[in-house]
């Protein structure tokens, strides 16, 4: 466990020095200031509109983060041979991947509390209350973005930075929309190859829009809990299985 | 006592594009006794580096085994009794030397008290208590090689696998390095060591292997893997190529500088060759009789 | 940097873009809490996820005990 840790720690100051994480932070901070410039519009809809551009924000921010910082993290050391000394000490392969994850994570958690924060206070200005559901909906966003970690890091452990992040993109942007549209394509689709091939990748891709409390925060609508429990063991799940595929490859790797 | 690593035909072979493949390593099996400074030479492309990953199971072997103190390679665990310096080493920049070392005792398994401890003792041998809070990136190639080097020593390896280790240093800064590794290896550790400078391995190793194509080609101490017989060298006045073409039928070696020519021979030979240098009115200008150095036995075996 | 930024934008406009197409049916609302699809599929990737670890975990002690009964055989 020390070892995790010692790499996720290193891992968390290297990324934090990462162009791509102060760029997404800054931007997504100032479209969250920009969005209260919204007085067009009455109270009411204008403080409904900001909590959906910000949960936006944060949705975007946490995904963008972990496929930048999670696809590039392993194949970096690989290059830049700082992976060597690491590797070469009494730690497994699967633990320097773990901590590679764990790191990335952290970022990410770094950046959406950070976000969140903002978020938080805007809200609190408008509303001259605290939205308790914030912290549950900013939770789940970071969830969301464990598991695109995941998935970014697993793929990093065989390819490129840029082939591993350019699918780990194209996995969030279908997964965003699984459910609610790629079920629909399949059930119209004619060929029986095409709806195997369909139904395999289907089942293959995570379920992101479920980590998406957006809409239960703009409307004020209530989950049930046993959904969001569900929901969450289903992110860990998922999460836990896509690292380890990706430690079983990297423990075959020459490197 | 258990060898402090040993190979059993080890053979490494690659798949290359095209159904062709290379053997990088090729049966090799050595054994590295304990407490010794042993040297591991060869040209580019020998099976150096290969054989170096295997040990550190950075790569498995085709077929054959390693083994240090032992235990097999495939159990993270033996790396417990390694400290690793690759060749041209490079750490994050933004990271200074106590915080790298300190990272490296914590993943060398070492409890947090005496990390630190570790760490500043590492850096200390290396001499480099003074950069300790200086990021690396600030550093200079030499002194980045001596914290690697540093990086090696946490956690008090038994084996230093170490690549090119004097590579970026001063002369300073190699003789640091030369006496560091002998009062190592007074305390009982085993060096493994990689170094394309020969005349230091010849002064620092006790053991030596030269590889060649992947093959060990010879092993022993310096002076066994060196020729056991000696040569004579005639020093004499410039010639032209007439004059050495006349002196080559002889079989001897010429080399031919500036402002002399250089002429060495096999010692039953002498008295035939003084007589033709005499004939063809070449001053002798100095005679000596020369063993033949590590880095001559190098290029015999391994050229 | 120039870079960074462009396909930061373009990525985040994409995401709001896509916030917009939804009116009033619940998977377009983002109601998806009240959708059964929602919930059986992450139910069936669950399962599907303990099958493969476990059949690994299987196929890797199946492995190592027949590596060991050809050792103890020769």
């Amino acid at each position: 466990m020390r070892a995790i840790w010692t790499i996720a720690k290193m891992s968390l100051v290297e990324n934090s020095r990462k162009q791509v994480f102060h760029v997404l932070c800054l931007l997504m901070l100032a479209v969250i200031a920009g969005s209260t410039l919204l007085s067009i519009f009455t109270e009411g809809v204008k403080l409904k509109i900001l909590k959906d551009l910000c949960m936006t924000c944060i949705l975007f921010a946490g995904a963008m983060l972990a496929i930048a910082l999670g696809a590039t993290g392993v194949p970096n050391d690989v290059e830049t041979r700082t992976l060597y000394p690491i590797i070469a000490r009494p730690i497994a392969r699967w633990q320097y991947v773990v901590g590679k994850f764990l790191g990335t994570c952290l970022t990410v958690a770094m950046g959406l509390g950070a976000l969140s924060a903002v978020f938080g206070a805007l809200i609190y200005y408008y509303q001259a209350r605290f939205d308790w559901f914030l912290p549950t909906a900013a939770l789940f966003a970071l969830l969301e973005a464990t598991v695109i970690a995941a998935v970014a890091t697993a793929l990093s452990t065989i390819a490129t930075p840029a082939v591993a992040a350019a699918l780990s993109f194209m996995i969030y942007l279908c997964g965003t929309i699984k459910v609610g549209y790629f079920g629909g394509m399949l059930d119209r689709a004619s060929s029986g190859l095409v709806r195997t091939v369909g139904t395999t990748v289907y089942h293959l891709l995570p379920n992101l829009e479920c980590f998406n409390l957006k809409a239960a925060l703009v409307h004020d609508d209530a989950i049930p809990l046993s959904y969001l429990v569900l929901v969450a063991f289903y992110g860990v799940c998922y999460a836990a299985f896509a690292l380890g595929l990706g430690a079983v490859v990297f423990k075959g790797r020459e490197v | 006592m258990t060898p402090a690593i040993k190979t059993n035909e080890l053979t490494k072979i690659y798949r290359l594009p095209g159904r062709r493949t290379k053997t990088a390593v090729n049966s090799l099996s050595i054994e590295v006794p304990q407490g010794v400074i042993f040297g591991f030479l060869g040209p580019n492309g020998a099976g150096k580096t290969t054989t170096i990953k295997i040990i550190l199971d950075f790569m498995r072997p085709t077929s054959g085994s390693a083994t240090v103190f032992g235990l097999p390679t495939t159990d993270p665990a033996t790396r417990r009794l390694i400290g690793y310096l690759p060749e041209q080493p490079y750490f994050h920049k933004f990271l200074k030397p106590m915080e790298l070392l300190s990272m490296h005792a914590a993943l060398a398994g070492l409890p947090r008290r005496r990390a630190k401890e570790a760490a500043a003792s590492a850096l200390d041998r290396a001499g480099m208590t003074e950069y300790a809070d200086t990021p690396i990136g600030k550093l200079s190639k030499g002194l980045t090689q001596r914290i690697a080097i540093a990086q090696a020593l946490v956690g008090e390896p038994k084996l230093l696998i170490l690549d090119e280790p004097t590579s970026g240093l001063d002369p300073i800064g190699r003789r640091h390095t030369r006496d560091l590794l002998v009062e190592l290896r007074n305390e009982g550790r085993t060096i493994f060591l990689s170094s394309h400078l020969l005349s230091e391995v010849e002064n620092l190793c006790d053991v030596v292997a030269v590889l060649k194509g992947g093959k060990l080609v010879a092993l022993g101490t310096p002076d066994e893997v060196r020729s056991s017989s000696t040569y004579v060298k005639i020093s004499t006045a410039p010639i032209d190529d007439d004059t050495r073409d006349r002196l080559q039928f002889l079989g001897v070696g010429i080399e031919r500088l500036s402002d002399s020519t250089i002429v060495r021979i096999d010692p039953k030979n002498l008295y035939a060759v003084l007589r033709a240098m005499e004939e063809l009115g070449l001053p002798v200008i100095k005679i000596e009789t020369e063993r033949e150095s590590l880095e001559e036995a190098f290029l015999r075996l391994a050229a | 940097m120039r870079r960074t930024v462009s396909a930061v934008s373009t990525g985040f406009l994409l995401a709001l873009a896509r916030a917009a197409w939804a009116h009033g049916d619940p998977h377009e609302l983002g109601h998806h809490w009240s959708i059964g699809e929602y919930r059986s599929e992450m139910w069936f990737q669950i399962s599907a996820m303990a099958f493969a670890v476990v059949a690994y975990v299987l196929v890797l002690f199946g492995v190592r005990a027949w590596k060991r009964h050809g050792i103890q055989r020769r």
